[in-house]
């Protein structure tokens, strides 16, 4: 039979609560290891707990064989000391393979450094199998250097415990803020105040009619889900084969937004953050559907309001339409007359149909330009070059499509 | 993901070998550690090269492995608790741990996972291999030969000033692939404009890649034309030309010539095929029995569709509308047995790879003979 510790729970309990990251409890509990030989811990980094190996004393003639012995495949180390994870509730760790890190032999103990961090909350199951050890020196010190008999297997289930944390996450914003949406409306972004959790989204976002109903498979669920680089803002791309005319999508089960028809966009509370917290609370946005724009967006109906020279005060252009709100922060921008882009901020308002741009320094004198990309899109697709469905009947052929385009202007007299 | 997809008109294996040769030995690879940002889809290429995709960093490493050829599976490649098994060797729970992608180096019976252990800021891109004995190992990224192919992201970023704008938010998803003839194709979707590019990056990797970009267009009907993100995609000649058959975001499957994707140029997909709604195409693979060669496609709701290509080469595309539901264009059959397959990669002449779901929320990587 094993010789089982459990050792962080049923040896000293508060310590798996210390270990939470705490300096003192690392060193307690080592102390506390030093004094019973044989047992396996953690020890850890007071500064990042989630780093921690685990330990086991040897006796002095073991640890000295087995350091002599020089680099040996992790498979081999595996065989005498293996860490299983315990993965999920009611799996049987022991049928499972060892948590995969490297080995090493330093003042007495054999330790195991895992390739990842521990994960807190995850029941670690440790096994130091002494004979397969000395089976490691060769056959002819087989014996000598244990000192327990085989069945002398050690273990221990260690923990890291999970802080508990208050939900505190929120969903800071869903643009597009309007609350009148185009039938063929293409994407929602979802803005978060911290990191979200990622891999299952679409379970946590639904789209309901007035009835409160939720409407069947709206979005494009894409495996890679479309977020930003910090896990912060989800794009969410409405299903393109049901916008699109004649696809079979659309043909069957007609457009996802109808005209005339509320709507209302839900997030659930449920969606743990990154942290594996759910949010504070829910989200909701109602809107109502109007007809599809299928017009490109074009800058020669913008109007443009020209600070003087000598203020800070902005530039602001004023749209017909909302534009697509994270286009208009990267698409969208001032060069002067060497056409060196201006330093300065951009202010997205008035639901999406203003962009302002503050400068970072006095506006000076002279010729500038507002520089456009053409990708820039309006809430449909549509962008400057081309509208997001092409009618080759009436279109059939592109003219040459600029990367982008420019609107003058002049400050001063 | 692809493995290298065998040219399956006319070519022989010892003439394939000699190409995979020539360019991979000529690779520029630099012996260091790799640290990935993120981790998408994979590929395997010749000689026990490994292409990782790195959303994150905009970047395709090829990793020239030192793995050995294992024993020949035979069609016994079965890992039951996949999901639960690598998250064993992460040590990490199960509900942490998701698989991105699954790609097979058919030559050395081995297969890659490519792996996200945790979330947010803590979160670890890994690739895995696993042998069809059941072994699980993550592969080292320390010290070992690769080359970094950078892909040219937000172009309109980079052409003028840097400082005046926010931190840039856009990423571009990787949603496949593929070695193909020298080449290694990247598929992408933005998460900000809706565009399609599809980049095509010569094997060794050499020079800079600005404008090898192609962007993709779909034509319902001759008519309406939008740009059209690719899903998943897989390589086949058609009467000795090789092409790509794409799957769309829209579902639409296309062909597309090869020598059609030029740097810079505008390309729109013929439609072979309407596959239906509430449907995502999610992987695919060319394979070949009894003289004749299929398509296996698998989807997220309508199971796996084998489709023959008898008619592809002269096949002239559906111009017309699809009415009264249904699907149309190439005739396909719905394998009824194979359900729930997340993952599909070509295994042997024989056999795919597949990870599909299991009990519960259990995931099994499993050889199934190809039907």
């Amino acid at each position: 039979m094993p010789l089982r510790h459990d050792f962080a729970v049923a040896f000293c309990p508060f310590i798996l609560v210390l270990q939470l990251g705490c300096a003192k409890a690392t060193q307690d509990s080592a102390a506390e290891s030093t004094e019973s030989p044989g047992l396996i811990r953690l020890a850890k980094q007071p500064a990042v707990p989630s780093q921690a190996v685990f330990e086991v004393d040897l006796s002095q003639a073991l640890a000295d064989g087995l350091a002599s012995l020089g680099a040996l495949e992790p498979a081999a180390w595996e065989n005498a000391f293996h860490i299983h994870a315990e993965t999920a509730d009611g799996l049987g760790w022991r049928e499972l393979p060892p948590v995969q890190g490297s080995y090493r032999v330093t003042n007495n103990r054999l330790v195991f450094e895992p390739l990842f961090p521990l994960q807190a909350g995850v029941n670690y199951h440790a096994v130091f199998e002494p004979a397969k050890a000395s089976r490691l020196l060769g056959g002819e010190t087989d014996g000598r250097l244990v000192e327990r008999s085989s069945s002398d297997v050690i273990e221990a289930t260690l923990r890291l415990e999970k802080p508990r944390a208050k939900p505190e996450t929120i969903v800071s914003q869903v643009y597009p803020t309007a609350n009148l949406l185009p039938e063929n409306l293409l994407k929602f972004y979802l803005l978060f105040s911290t990191p979200m959790s990622q891999g299952n989204v679409y379970n946590h976002i639904h789209l309901l009619n007035v009835r409160d109903e939720k409407i069947d498979l709206p979005f494009l669920e894409v495996d890679e889900e479309l977020w930003n680089p910090d896990g912060t803002r989800l794009t969410v791309l409405f299903d393109p084969g049901r916008i699109k005319r004649g696809l079979l999508p659309r043909e069957q089960d007609g457009p996802v937004l109808q005209e005339g028809q509320s709507y209302t966009l839900k997030i659930d509370a449920t969606w743990p953050d990154a942290t594996g917290v759910p949010l504070k609370k829910g989200f909701t946005k109602k809107f109502i559907v109007t007809a599809p724009d299928v017009e490109m967006p074009s800058p020669a109906r913008w109007k443009i309001t020209v600070p003087d020279a000598g203020s800070i005060n902005p530039l602001t252009l004023d749209f017909p339409e909302p534009l697509d709100h994270a286009l208009l922060q990267r698409l969208l921008w001032i060069e002067d007359a060497g056409k060196h882009a201006v330093e300065g901020q951009v202010q997205v308002g008035n639901v999406e149909r203003q962009w302002a741009f503050v400068p970072s320094q006095a506006w000076k004198d002279g010729d500038y330009r507002v520089v456009i990309g053409t990708g820039l899109e309006d809430l449909a697709g549509n962008n400057v070059a081309r509208p997001f469905e092409v009618d080759r009947v009436q279109r059939p052929d592109d003219e040459f499509i600029p990367d982008y385009v420019t609107l003058e202007f002049k400050i001063g007299n | 993901m692809k493995t290298i997809q065998r040219s399956l008109v006319g070519l022989f294996a010892a003439s394939l070998a000699s190409i995979f040769v020539s360019t991979s030995d000529a690779a520029p690879y630099q012996k260091g550690d790799i640290k990935l940002q993120s981790i998408g889809p994979l590929a395997t290429g010749p000689d026990g090269v490994l292409f990782v995709s790195d959303p994150k960093a905009a970047a395709i490493i090829a990793i020239k492995t030192a793995a050995k050829a294992t024993d020949n599976s035979s069609g016994n490649f079965k890992v039951e608790g996949l999901n639960a098994k690598v998250a064993a060797v992460l040590g990490a729970s199960v509900d942490q741990v998701r698989i991105i992608d699954l790609a097979v180096d058919t030559s050395l019976q081995l297969a890659y996972l490519s792996v996200i252990r945790g979330q947010g800021a803590n979160a670890n891109a890994v690739v895995v291999s696993v042998r069809p004995s059941g072994k699980i190992r993550v592969l080292s990224l320390k010290n070992v030969q690769h080359a970094v192919a950078k892909l040219p992201n937000a172009p309109a970023d980079q052409e003028t000033g840097q400082g005046r704008r926010r931190r840039n938010q856009r990423m571009e998803s990787i949603t496949d692939i593929a070695f193909v003839n020298g080449k290694v194709i990247v598929a992408g979707l933005s998460n900000e404009e809706f565009s399609s590019t599809l980049r095509i990056i010569p094997f060794p990797f050499e020079g800079s890649l600005k404008g090898t970009g192609v962007r993709i267009f779909h034509g319902a009907h001759g008519r309406y034309e939008t740009s059209s993100p690719i899903r998943t995609f897989v390589s086949y000649d058609i009467a000795g030309d090789p092409h790509i058959l794409a799957a769309y975001t829209c579902t639409p499957l296309v062909k597309i010539p090869m020598m059609e994707l030029k740097p810079g140029s505008n390309v729109v997909g013929e439609t072979i095929a309407e596959l239906g709604n509430r449907n995502r195409p999610i992987d695919m693979i060319v394979y070949k029995k009894d003289g004749k060669e299929y398509l296996l496609m698998a989807n997220s709701s309508r199971g796996v569709m084998k489709i023959t290509t008898e008619k592809l080469g002269n096949y002239k595309g559906i111009t017309e509308k699809v009415s009264g539901g249904g699907t149309k264009g190439l005739p396909y059959e719905t394998v009824s047995d194979w359900t729930q397959v997340y993952q599909l990669a070509e295994l042997d002449s024989q056999h795919a790879l597949v990870v599909r779901g299991a009990d519960g929320d259990n995931l099994n990587l499993e050889a199934v003979r190809l039907p």
